[in-house]
């Protein structure tokens, strides 16, 4: 399926599901945030949260900043 | 103006007077080395899109190394209210921490603060129940109203953010400071730690200070002289300074006895 992730076209054909995504990202489950269409996923929703065809995905984590 | 010995953020307290920014170090390793140096328990951070190509973006892992530090996440990047609410929201979910250093400077080009939506956004985040940093311009009447609607601090700019300008702002910090009930903490534009001394001098809680520490030849070195510098303005303001006079006031007594007439 096509998703958009972090603002680029992301094609991924893995298990439906939010956790499985992070993971075909090689992204800690963990270390991250996500926002599906807007809405911010709740940490212990992330692992079985699902994902469809043209959903839109930020994922977010902690750099550096004052 | 606060002379206890610990620094209260609503309900949480801190030992060290110097937060901490981890934006613009070399590296990570010397980023963990000068938060150790500077004996920070209050390290701010920023939320960015995961790239999966800069693993070394991601600071959990070199930040879970430290004990007694806590993460204040903050929301740069956010242009209005309605951004520095979701990114707080979105900051939360991901550390857990209940601060939040509300940052809302919508021109890249001076990155000034939006007084309007940084007062808004503090609103709706204090309802939120979390313990609000608002970096601010250095206005008192401003600082009040973010006082009056629950935030645990107010953070005025000293000058311009990581232009190392100094404490451009002292006379109305020193109004601030007069007129606030809730730590005032210098934040941005400090360059040198005899600034950071000043501004506690003046009655500040504490400094927040990134670029002068991040961008020093020496990172580590000049984190420990930051943390010298604000535990010596902080004890003179406790020690109370002299009172200024317009002219000389002698240290010595003035007696006559070389004046060639004496005997």
């Amino acid at each position: 399926m096509k998703l958009a992730v972090n603002g680029c076209s992301y094609d991924y054909e893995g298990p439906c599901t939010i956790g499985a995504l992070l993971e075909d990202m090689h992204a800690d489950s963990a270390r991250v945030a996500v926002v599906l269409n807007g809405d911010i996923i709740r940490r212990q929703d992330i692992a079985t949260c699902p994902v469809k065809e043209g959903d839109t995905v930020e994922v977010v984590t902690f750099a550096g900043g004052g | 103006m606060n002379t206890n010995d610990t620094l209260k953020l609503g309900t949480f307290e801190f030992q060290s007077r110097l937060l901490l920014g981890t934006g613009k170090f070399s590296d990570t390793v010397t980023m963990v080395s000068a938060i150790q140096a500077s004996g920070t328990q209050l390290v701010t951070v920023a939320l960015r899109r995961f790239n999966p190509n800069s693993p070394s973006d991601d600071l959990f892992g070199p930040l879970s190394q430290l004990s007694g530090i806590s993460i204040m996440p903050n929301t740069s990047g956010a242009r209005d209210a309605a951004e520095a609410v979701r990114a707080a929201m979105l900051a939360r979910e991901l550390s857990g921490s209940p601060f939040i250093k509300l940052e809302i400077h919508p021109n890249p080009d001076h990155l000034m603060p939006d007084p309007i939506e940084t007062y808004e956004a503090a609103r709706e985040l204090v309802k939120e129940g979390f313990v609000v940093l608002p970096y601010m311009p250095a206005d008192p009447v401003l600082a009040r109203r973010l006082e009056d609607v629950g935030c645990a601090a107010v953070m005025p700019l000293g000058s311009a953010i990581g232009s190392g300008r100094g404490l451009k702002t002292a006379d109305l910090i020193s109004l601030i400071v007069k007129e606030s009930n809730v730590p005032v903490i210098v934040d941005a534009g400090l360059r040198s730690p005899s600034e950071a001394a000043a501004a506690m001098e003046l009655g500040c809680s504490a400094v927040l200070v990134n670029s002068a520490i991040a961008a020093a030849e020496d990172p580590v070195a000049m984190a420990k002289a930051f943390a010298l510098a604000v535990q010596a303005g902080f004890a003179a303001r406790k020690a109370g300074l002299m009172a200024e006079t317009a002219t000389a006031s002698a240290t010595s007594p003035l007696t006559s006895f070389l004046s060639s007439g004496a005997q």
